[in-house]
């Protein structure tokens, strides 16, 4: 019996020990088979790869002025693995982002830890909703702190700024072309959660800090951006133009002070503009720009020395049979002196001097006052023109180009252009940018560029003291004066190219370039006003553009505080038909 | 081996004790949040240790024949504790079991004095010299019908992990004592059979059932805390993350401080702690069967079984739920798991199987003379 019972408490240690064995191979294959598996799964569930957005950098005038700026909100989500009421849960926040209850319970059922519900969800339905959460002790709702980009001037500069796609990616004006300085880098942080979602610092993993993104410094001025666009869209409004813009620069540094066009849109809706409205004109519209090319062949024959200050020019009476074609002045002139050539704005005389001077050298400076070239600025689509060498010329073109017709230029060449008269000679890169500033006070200033000296400052004066005439009683311009200053400046008439070729009959890009004080240039301004609904007997640019240049030039004479130059008069305009813009009818 | 048996079942409580407090101040840190003490644990189990310790001397000193005599007062008080549970402001509802007795200052668990009687009194019955197997009455139905009261009450208030240690202990006992094989095959597989019965009959333990299948698939419901476990134990490795480092314990791996344990110990001290707890567990095992064989008498045997039998089952179901090799049924792991009932019953049983040694075979136990005689002269 006693043998027995020894038997079988071996045979019950026998199958105990059997049993631990069991355990103990289980044991091993957890720990050491699974080892990588299970890990992988641990370290998924606890770890958390933890966002540090960067600070899109902001845009600033050149006084500091914020022009796009970020607002903080919310991106509120969903972590399944964390909520165990999920119908109180959908419900609450059903409730508070005003969606589907529905949907939420569906989008939590689908199990996921990052689940977004809802983005730019303002701070205090955040506040409210994460207080009843607490309340009512639910969890498994998480917001991250996000940020929408807005621009405080809505429509104002909308062209420059451009705006950002839903992936916060700059998608146009400077938004686009600095998006590599203003977007930064994102860090990031590996760091683990208990199951209620805290966060266990003590075991915060690697960590890369944000690099937030720097500040663009504009060469704009908002105060003569104000001017610019107040005085464009009341163009707008009153004429209905088919668009207008206005371009001021200074002549010499080459920053852009301001820039607008009509029509505009707002970029903190640009999922709402028509994308009409969201062309730069200033830099993608190609127009044939008139007579204010005719400051090119003027400047390239005197320096060329064709003509001198005292030549004179016969201008055919105002009919100039050439190439089987009649070329016309608006009146009919004898023996002219560049100098009344440029102020009467004679075509005739501008196609005799390009003759002078033959195309390949009219070309070779059209080319360097800058048309038919990229001028740099740093914003997107800008567009070289279209200047064709004298090899594809035809035989009208050489009377034609000069007073600028069969050439298509943009806006901003021109202003650039009649910088290179402002300021004695010299072709600037137009400048926007004025200067990169990181977070940590380092600026990057912009240096301005001179792109060629285009003619020597003795030719730029003479020019200059007869575009100053043109604004004076007798010349083309006299609504571009401004009371206390003299205005030097250029009208220009140009019929529009229909889209089916040829000329449009009654339409006409009118424009007005001129810059001031003439003696020292502050700015250059431009008004291009393209397709004004007035009596097309009324539609030339000495009328239409010119009074806004007028109007935006003393304002901004008042902005920058320039010292009158000239004794204030009482101005008196002269008659309307002397200042016609004498402009080659239909071909 | 021999003399030394208590050496070597001492160490092993002593080492098991020791990693269950160190355990308990790693995953009991995260008490704070629910208790605002992140100390509370180690404390209340130190205080229960305290209370454990005592027990078990007393059970040492006592001489075991005392149990003997007295089996059926111990019987008797647990079975009427037991129906207390069920008299609404005396017994203690919680989470849809009544297994409580609110004593005002704490709460009691009549089951865990209810498993002592019963092998009280299954040693008691098949030691009496008028016991044979070979009458079917006497040998076995009889005494499994009076130890069917305590079990039957257990399974009442929805514990049926209990009254199948109860069972299998009970079982382990007959076996040994010497119960026919032709009966004990036709009893067993109905005891495991009634208990899979009565677990179907709770919705609760079927999902259970049903997640033990497949813990993956399962681990956001029912199968979550195995799920769990068994993440634990894979990021441990071989060496553990390191002791105080274990993610699981932070509110993922619920019950880490109780019935969980184990899985701790896996992931913060990897497979060689895990092993060597299931080698404690086993020399447990061996010296309490070795205690047994060298028991003074029939009764000292069986008590001496019974005793092992209740300590290792235990173990095994732990070591077995956790490690995802059985379904989940809330078990404590014996000397590890906090909560107090159960530590004070397993070191009451060890103080039992010392004192059955001390009684041994003569000349078995270097410690025999300790508390018996009154003369000792110790041994250096």
């Amino acid at each position: 019996m006693r043998k027995e019972e020894k038997m079988r408490i071996v045979i019950a240690c026998i199958a105990g020990a059997l049993l631990f064995t069991i355990v103990s191979a289980r044991l091993v294959d957890l720990h050491v088979s699974k080892h990588a598996e299970y890990s992988r799964i641990a370290a998924e569930k606890n770890t958390v790869r933890q966002i540090i957005p960067a600070k899109r950098g902001l845009i600033l005038d050149r006084n500091g002025d914020k022009l796009a700026v970020n607002l903080p909100v919310h991106t509120v989500f969903a972590d399944a693995s964390h909520i165990k009421d999920a119908e109180a849960v959908s419900e609450l926040i059903a409730r508070y982002l005003g969606l589907k209850q529905s949907e939420v319970s569906q989008k939590i059922g689908t199990g996921g830890k990052y689940l977004v519900l809802k983005r730019k969800v303002p701070d205090e339905t955040v506040l409210k909703m994460q207080a009843e959460m607490s309340e009512r002790n639910l969890r498994g709702i998480y917001t991250e702190i996000d940020s929408i980009r807005a621009y405080p001037n809505n429509s104002m500069l909308g062209h420059v700024l451009g705006y950002l796609n839903h992936e916060r990616k700059g998608v146009q004006g400077i938004e686009r072309t600095m998006e590599k300085h203003l977007s930064g880098e994102d860090g990031f942080r590996y760091t683990e959660r208990d199951r209620t979602g805290r966060e266990i610092v003590l075991y915060r993993g690697q960590e890369q800090e944000a690099q937030h993104g720097k500040n663009i410094r504009l060469t704009i001025d908002m105060g003569l951006q104000a001017i610019l666009e107040e005085e464009i869209d009341a163009t707008y409004r009153d004429l209905k133009p088919h668009t207008v813009n206005a371009i001021m620069v200074d002549p010499k540094t080459g920053e852009i002070l301001a820039m607008a066009s009509r029509p505009c849109f707002d970029p903190n809706k640009p999922g709402s503009a028509d994308p009409e409205t969201m062309k730069n004109r200033s830099i993608i519209d190609m127009v044939e720009p008139g007579s204010t090319f005719k400051i090119v062949v003027a400047a390239g024959a005197l320096n060329e020395g064709k003509v001198d200050e005292k030549s004179s020019i016969f201008c055919e009476n105002g009919r100039f049979f050439y190439g089987g074609r009649t070329l016309k002045d608006h009146h009919g002139y004898g023996h002219m002196s560049v100098h009344d050539i440029l102020v009467k704005s004679s075509n005739i005389g501008c196609a005799k001097m390009a003759m002078m001077m033959g195309g390949d050298k009219f070309h070779e400076y059209v080319r360097r006052f800058g048309f038919g070239e990229r001028l740099g600025i740093e914003l997107p689509g800008e567009i070289p023109g279209l200047v064709h060498p004298p090899a594809r010329w035809d035989k009208l073109t050489i009377t034609r180009m000069p007073m600028g017709h069969s050439v298509a230029v943009t806006p901003l060449q021109i202003t650039m252009g009649m910088s290179v008269i402002a300021n004695g000679g010299s072709l600037m890169a137009p400048q926007i940018v004025k200067s990169i500033e990181s977070q940590d006070g380092e600026v990057e200033r912009q240096q301005s560029k001179v792109v060629r000296e285009v003619i020597p400052e003795k030719t730029a004066h003479f020019i200059s003291d007869a575009l100053a005439c043109v604004t004076q009683p007798g010349g083309t311009a006299t609504f571009a004066r401004v009371n206390g200053f003299n205005v030097a400046g250029k009208t220009g008439t140009a019929q529009k190219v229909s889209e089916k070729g040829g000329y449009a009959p009654g339409e006409y890009v009118v424009s007005f370039v001129g810059y001031m004080p003439a003696e020292d240039p502050r700015f250059v301004c431009l008004v291009m006003v393209d397709d004004a609904q007035v009596s097309s007997g009324l539609n030339y640019g000495g009328l239409v553009a010119a009074p806004i240049f007028s109007r935006i030039a003393e304002r901004s004479a008042r902005h920058l505080d320039l010292v009158p130059t000239q004794p204030a008069i009482a101005l008196q305009p002269d008659p309307i038909t002397t200042l016609f813009d004498a402009e080659e009818e239909t071909r | 081996m021999q003399k030394n048996v208590i050496a070597f079942l001492m160490l092993a409580v002593a080492g098991l004790i020791a990693l269950g407090l160190v355990m308990l101040f790693s995953t009991g840190a995260f008490a704070r949040d629910s208790h605002g003490d992140m100390y509370l644990f180690v404390k209340r189990q130190g205080f229960w240790l305290v209370v454990g310790i005592i027990a078990a001397l007393i059970a040492a000193s006592v001489d075991y024949h005392f149990w003997r005599k007295w089996w059926w007062v111990f019987f008797a008080g647990s079975a009427f504790l037991l129906l207390l549970c069920f008299i609404p402001p005396i017994g203690q509802r919680i989470n849809g079991s009544s297994r409580w007795i609110n004593l005002g200052f704490g709460t009691l668990q009549p089951s865990e004095f209810a498993k002592i009687s019963s092998i009280f009194f299954v040693a008691w019955w098949f030691s009496r010299e008028d016991i044979t197997f070979e009458k079917l009455k006497n040998g076995l139905l009889l005494p499994i019908s009076i130890l069917g009261v305590p079990m039957v009450l257990i399974v009442l208030e929805v514990d049926i992990g209990n009254t199948a240690l109860i069972g299998a202990a009970a079982l382990a006992m007959i076996f040994v004592a010497g119960g026919a094989l032709r009966w004990l095959a036709v009893l067993a597989p109905m005891a495991f059979a009634s208990i899979f019965l009565v677990a179907l009959a709770v919705p609760e333990r079927v999902q259970r059932l049903v997640a033990f299948t497949d813990p993956e698939k399962y681990r956001l419901c029912e199968g979550l805390q195995q799920w769990q476990g068994l993440i634990a134990f894979g990021s441990g490795g071989f060496d553990g993350v390191g002791l105080g480092e274990g993610r699981q314990k932070m509110h993922y791996l619920p019950y880490a401080h109780t019935d969980f344990i184990f899985p701790m110990i896996g992931e913060e001290l990897g497979l060689k702690a895990t092993a060597l707890t299931v080698f404690a567990f086993l020399v447990i095992l061996l010296c309490g069967a070795l205690i047994s064989a060298n028991a003074r008498d029939r009764f000292g045997m069986l008590l001496g079984l019974g005793c092992t039998m209740l300590i290792t089952i235990q173990s095994m179901v732990n070591l077995g739920v956790t490690t995802s090799l059985l379904p989940n049924k809330g078990m404590p792991l014996p000397f590890i798991s906090y909560g107090g009932s159960n530590l004070v019953v397993c070191l009451f049983l060890i103080g039992l199987l010392v004192n059955i040694h001390r009684q041994g075979q003569p000349l078995v136990s270097r410690f025999a003379p300790v508390l018996l005689r009154p003369h000792f002269e110790p041994r250096v």
